[in-house]
């Protein structure tokens, strides 16, 4: 799926030398350096300001947007380039263009004829329409106003929304959207901020036309903390769309509610899934030696899309929406998300297993809610929706190569999804997976030196969650993997000299590997042989504490459980002091354990958290903290030891 | 290294599409690349040099890839940007599948974006081979054509991927003069004349490995075999037109950036007082002192070239305008100004045999000796700690290219020779200093004050101007312990400026310390966090190449209660190999103990064999901060 942003050449380029002159109003409120000793610059206006105009002819309605920044600087900086990314089919750039004025308000305009168009690439499209258009903003002294604005004309509208965001990551004075339409049109806009209603606009009719204002100013600077959801998710927008138009004398309405939207999309969808002689072939094939059950049936298929079509975007004008058809995917063995679940809601249609394509979002933690109906806005992912005997619905998702059948990966997890049914349906959410569906097991077997580092072995079992990123691992080859799982493993100062795989496969839900590793300093090592061994210094910490002014959110991608078992062979001549005593921490948001056990030369320390809550949003920040801090008193208790003396280096 | 250089005598260029490999190329050996999720077959890339009434330049690439693992699968998809007045002239494509069959595919598979129109415009191709899956061999050459000829080019990295078969082969219409060069230990490069007159070189590699990532790797410039090709001339009958002959044709393209094309000077009026300047140095100090106070080089591109008014007003500069400014400033004081383009030590394996001003990334002013100077003076105004003659350490004793544009009737002339610079840095470094006392619970309280001084402190200065909650940030990251119960605040900037910058920071540690009897095992995890996690595994396959020299000291005075005294000293430490030294001590001071260990790495260069050494003497450093101290009752 692709997000909605347009434009095209020809750009108008008009450069006017004469000098001009900031409007007073513009100067009104605008700081001085040194008013904000953070900022390099600060935003004065940021605003969007878009015409609903008929489209030529009987034609859908087109929409002119102009896009207008206004910078004050504050400190040496350098702004970032003017980049305006759009659509060849949807959109067309009028005009780009940029002043300077000094810090009465007095400028010229900037010559903005150095600019570069290029096609836009990305990781995970191959190809699409969509270009940029960049223009460096040059050198702009200390204490001066920079300004620029860009028209673009986009070509249909009808299925789309103009949005804006309120804030930035430098203070914003002064945040506008400004949406006009011919009077006789509808327009109907939603607002939010933190998942509630955001800011109301004002209304008035201006030269026949209905133009609705939403404004913020003096909005503070922005920054993600640790762990919180996107920025663009946090801020205050405002989302405006067409509710009703004239194309000619036609009255059009919109799809005032998202089954509307299931119902048109899922037409399109089914143009699309064309049984064909070739794909009737391909599921007897599949099927050959699969039970005659309608979950086996869905089982082996989806195994079979995951496994047999690649991920591989290609998306042109209405494509970043509407899927290629089933066979072209079965000919070519790539496609998109939309591409692999038309792929296997055909393939079941064959096996008589009913489905329906369903568009989510997919995110990192933080679920996106649903807007306004329209195409581009609510969705970036799709997924399919099989129905099984019973009427229990399973959601599969066959872009993800190696999530098992009837589970869902996290970035799918708890998201509305609308799916594609003849008739329609209403929003819907996916399940959560619980923390003992996410687990995680780590084992090490150490040999203590007397100078206090450590080698061994480990091994690492994963369920859910956890197991995904090992299986995508090792598709990859297994070259890498002793360097790839440095980083997995949850000791610090360790050196993974070998690892492999005991236990895996494409669909399976339990991973297992196994590796060798070099660890220094497993614990504090004084030179006459006292040492000290604690659980904060051999491992990184598994829960973050709030830091004091923090109002984001803390976001998990999951509930899980985390479980650490290590055993530590003590050198000859070593003896074990007085060990902490096992610790046990309860909340809400989670539970801990560590225990700490003598087994004659052997220690042996096991660790688990149980992560009941993946959200830790700000009103529960104290409790969740002082949780956090349990945990972390217990890991930093010390087991005291003797080691052989002399042996420190 | 080698070099050759060949006069071309007839003939034009052919065009380089080929036709695709024989089958027994696409035999490979499972064994030897079991690890690897693909392997390049053969690269070839072609580079045809036309030149007649509408010369172009046409490059070409031809690659076969066998997919081993679903982790080669995304090389199926093939991506060819090209400039928007380039054209895109042949494609052809085949897969061979598993089972031995095979699938041509030409032009109509290709997907285009062609919109882009002028000068700095891209367009690009796009292609998918179809029906791909472990097992399958892929192969695909295109070709594209640019109006004009490209004057120089050298090889980019191979990537990650094991190749087993590379070749680079460079044709040239015979009027064009070209030279070549072979770094690293790759085969020589081979020479042939055609029938035409035309002359091909030839760059061969076969048995590539992957690239591995491993800490302080030398940049991929030092070991990648590799080639490079420049035009030094076009010659025609008895007349000969230089291109890039020599350093001064290469420097002279940028010296007309500077001076004439793009006018950077113009309205560039900053200057100096000269008052109390007995000589050309002083006055180059105050030029320096006043581009630092004005400028900041954060966030710009080395080799940005804007106007130098509008840079200077905008407090921004890169390191070709300060060092512009500086120019201009001295000659409006009357000096000879000239400059000079040099390479950090490490950052690129450097050609100083091959003129390509690709290889330099700082500008450097330069007066030449004249009257009233004991000699040349080299200025790195780029190095917001330098001095007049001093240079920021990675560039200390390099070779410069030190040279002088003029301007005559509109065209400009170069001149000018290689230089070493001199061998003199500012002193830098961090001394971070503790005053940390343990209460009676087990509690550790540390007041610690870090010093940066140099070069080591330019980043701290220049966010100290700017954006001094970053510092904040970044410092409050590295200099407490990792547990979040650990208490930390700024207690006070100090001050932050050249040459040093100071602050204060006070930390506390609940439960650091353990009882154990009466005695109190006092551990030095409170000691920064400094050279961790890193140089972990045993051996090592590759030399080691470090950023810049690094001085690092820390002193730390531990007080205890009243009563208790260190049972015992640990031993002191000294090793290292030459250049790398670390030291580590103790001793009892009233009340408690002083700890000092030190890094002073005054080398940026090791080779493997000296990895051991070096791995110890780190070693030795962090394993002070994993010391226990055991305090017990006086006696």
């Amino acid at each position: 799926m692709k997000s909605w942003r347009g434009v095209v050449v020809p750009v108008v380029a008009v450069l006017c030398s004469c000098t001009v002159k900031l409007a007073p109003s513009a100067l009104q409120d605008v700081p001085q350096p040194g008013e904000y000793e953070h900022a390099p610059y600060v935003v004065l206006l940021d605003e969007t300001v878009a015409r609903y105009e008929p489209g030529s002819g009987d034609g859908p309605p087109q929409r002119v947007e102009t896009s207008r920044q206004r910078f004050k600087i504050l400190k040496p900086t350098s702004l970032p380039p003017l980049s305006v990314g759009y659509s060849r089919t949807f959109t067309r750039i009028e005009s780009v263009r940029a002043w300077s004025y000094d810090a009465n308000g007095v400028g010229k305009e900037v010559d903005t004829s150095n600019r570069s168009d290029y096609p836009v690439f990305s990781g995970s499209v191959l190809f699409t329409d969509s270009r940029a258009l960049r223009v460096n903003i040059p050198p702009q002294p200390v204490g001066s106003i920079f300004e620029t604005e860009v028209v673009t004309r986009d070509l249909d509208v009808s299925n789309f929304v103009t949005s804006h965001t309120f804030g930035d990551t430098e203070p914003v004075i002064t945040s506008r959207l400004v949406v006009s339409a011919p009077a006789a049109w509808e327009l109907r806009w939603i607002s939010r901020k933190d998942g509630n209603d955001g800011v109301a606009p004002t209304e008035r009719m201006v030269d026949g036309r209905r133009e609705l204002t939403f404004e913020m100013t003096k909005l503070r600077a922005e920054h993600r903390d640790p762990r919180a959801p996107p920025l663009w998710l946090m801020l205050p927008t405002a989302t405006v769309r067409l509710e009703k138009w004239t194309e000619g004398k036609t009255e059009k309405i919109a799809w005032k509610t998202p089954d509307l939207m299931s119902n048109w999309l899922s037409g399109e969808y089914a143009k699309q899934s064309e049984v064909t002689p070739e794909l009737e072939q391909q599921v007897k094939e599949v099927l050959r030696d699969v039970p005659n059950d309608e979950e086996a049936k869905a089982r082996a298929l989806y195994e079979y899309a995951c496994r047999s079509v690649q991920y591989c975007a290609i998306e042109i004008g209405y494509g970043g929406w509407i899927p290629h058809s089933a066979e072209t995917v079965r000919k070519g063995r790539y496609g998109d998300c939309k591409d692999k679940a038309t792929y296997l809601h055909t393939m079941l249609k064959v096996a008589g297993v009913s489905s329906a394509p369903t568009l989510i979002y997919a995110h990192d933690g933080t679920p996106r809610p649903f807007g306004l109906p329209s195409l581009a806005t609510n969705f970036n992912h799709a997924i399919l929706a099989v129905d099984l005997p019973g009427g229990r619905t399973v959601y599969a998702d066959p872009t993800h190569r190696v999530v098992p059948f009837g589970q869902l990966p996290p970035s799918d997890q708890e998201a509305t999804v609308l799916e594609l049914r003849q008739g329609g349906t209403e929003l819907k959410t996916t399940p959560a997976s619980p923390p003992d569906a996410n687990v995680e097991h780590q084992r090490y077997t150490l040999t203590l030196a007397a100078n206090g580092d450590a080698t061994g072995s480990v091994t690492i079992e994963a369920k859910g969650a956890h197991a995904l990123a090992i299986k995508n691992q090792l598709l990859l080859g297994t070259g890498k993997l002793s360097e790839w799982s440095k980083a997995r493993v949850w000791t610090r100062t360790t050196h993974v000299d070998a690892m492999t795989p005991k236990k895996s496969g494409d669909f399976v839900n339990d991973v297992e590997l196994a590796g060798q590793l070099s660890m220094r300093h497993v614990l504090l090592r004084g030179s006459g042989g006292d040492a000290l061994l604690r659980v904060s210094d051999l491992f990184s910490p598994w829960l973050t504490v709030a830091d004091a002014g923090r109002e984001q959110p803390m976001v998990w991608a999951v509930a899980e459980t985390l479980r650490a078992t290590v055993t530590i062979k003590l050198p000859p001549g070593s003896s074990i002091g007085a060990l902490p005593d096992p610790a046990s921490v309860d909340s809400q948001f989670g539970s801990y354990s560590l225990t700490w056990e003598r087994r004659d030369d052997e220690l042996v320390l096991t660790r688990e958290l149980i992560r009941k809550e993946r959200v830790v949003t700000r009103n529960n920040f104290q409790a969740a903290n002082s949780f956090a801090k349990q945990v972390m008193k217990a890991d930093h208790r010390a087991a005291v030891l003797k080691l052989p003396a002399g042996g420190a280096q | 290294m080698k070099y050759l250089s060949l006069l071309l005598l007839t003939g034009c260029a052919t065009a380089g599409s080929g036709a695709f490999v024989s089958k027994d190329m696409l035999r490979i050996d499972r064994a030897k690349y079991a690890d690897d999720a693909a392997v390049v077959l053969h690269r070839q890339d072609r580079t045809e040099l036309v030149l007649d009434n509408e010369s172009f330049t046409r490059m070409s690439r031809h690659e076969v890839i066998a997919v081993l693992g679903e982790g080669g699968l995304d090389l199926a998809e093939v991506r060819v940007p090209f400039n928007a007045k380039s054209k895109f002239t042949s494609f052809s494509a085949r897969i061979v599948r598993p089972d031995g069959s095979e699938q041509i595919l030409g032009v109509e598979a290709l997907l285009s974006d062609t919109s882009g129109k002028g000068e700095r415009d891209s367009n690009a191709r796009f292609f998918r081979f179809p029906d791909v899956s472990v097992g399958c061999v892929m192969e695909y050459l295109w070709s594209v054509e640019t109006p004009g000829l490209y004057w120089h080019d050298d090889q980019d990295t191979l990537g990650s991927f094991p190749v087993r078969h590379y070749d680079f082969e460079l044709t040239a219409s015979k009027e064009i003069v070209l030279e070549t060069i072979e770094m690293n230990g790759g085969a020589p490069i081979q020479m042939r004349t055609g029938n035409d007159g035309s002359h091909t070189l030839k760059f061969e590699l076969d048995d590539l490995p992957p690239r591995k990532k491993v800490d302080s790797a030398p940049h991929w410039t030092f070991t990648e075999p590799r080639w490079a090709w420049r035009i030094v001339a076009f010659k025609w009958r008895a007349y000969t037109d230089d291109a890039l002959r020599n350093w001064n044709d290469a420097v002279n393209g940028n010296g007309r950036t500077f001076f004439t094309e793009g006018k950077l000077q113009e309205d560039f009026e900053a200057s100096v007082d000269a008052k109390g300047c007995a000589d050309a140095s002083c006055l180059a100090q105050r030029a320096v002192e006043l581009v630092h106070e004005k400028t900041i080089t954060a966030g710009v591109k080395w080799d940005r070239a804007e106007n130098l008014q509008k840079a200077w007003a905008s407090g921004k500069a890169s390191s070709v305008e300060r060092a512009l400014m500086v120019k201009s400033v001295l000659e409006g004081q009357g000096l000879d100004v000239w400059l000079a383009y040099g390479t950090g030590k490490l950052n690129r394996q450097t050609m100083p045999s091959f003129p390509n001003v690709d290889q330099f990334d700082r500008l450097f002013t330069y007066l030449p000796a004249q009257r009233g100077m004991k000699g040349p003076l080299v200025i790195d105004v780029t190095c917001d700690a330098c001095k007049v003659g001093e240079l920021a350490p990675e560039y200390a004793n390099t070779q410069l290219y030190v040279f002088k544009t003029t301007e005559t009737l509109g065209k400009t002339k170069s001149r000018g020779r290689w230089e070493r610079a001199p061998n003199l840095s500012p002193a830098g470094g961090a001394l971070v200093k503790h005053e940390t006392r343990l209460d009676a619970s087990g509690e550790l309280f540390d007041l610690m004050t870090v010093s940066l001084r140099g070069d080591e402190n330019a980043w701290a200065v220049e966010r100290h101007r700017t954006e001094p909650h970053k510092l904040w940030d970044r410092e409050k990251a590295r200099a407490v312990h990792s547990s979040p119960l650990v208490f930390t605040g700024l207690v006070e900037w100090a001050q932050c400026a050249y040459p040093s910058c100071e602050w204060k920071v006070e930390n506390s540690y609940p439960n650091e310390a353990s009882r154990d009897g009466k005695r109190w095992l006092v551990p030095t995890s409170f000691l920064r966090n400094e050279w961790e996690e890193m140089y972990l595994p045993a051996e090592r396959q590759t030399d080691i190449h470090l950023d810049e020299p690094d001085h690092y000291e820390e002193i730390a005075d531990l007080k205890v209660a009243d009563g208790l005294e260190l049972v015992t000293v640990p031993p002191a430490q000294k090793l290292g190999p030459e250049g790398f030294k670390v030291e580590v001590s103790y001793e009892r001071i009233p009340g408690g103990v002083r700890i000092k260990r030190k890094l002073f790495q005054d080398i940026t260069e090791l080779p493997k064999e000296k990895y051991g050494e070096l791995r110890a003497a780190v070693e030795a450093f962090r394993r002070a901060r994993r010391e226990v101290l055991v305090f017990a009752p006086r006696q």
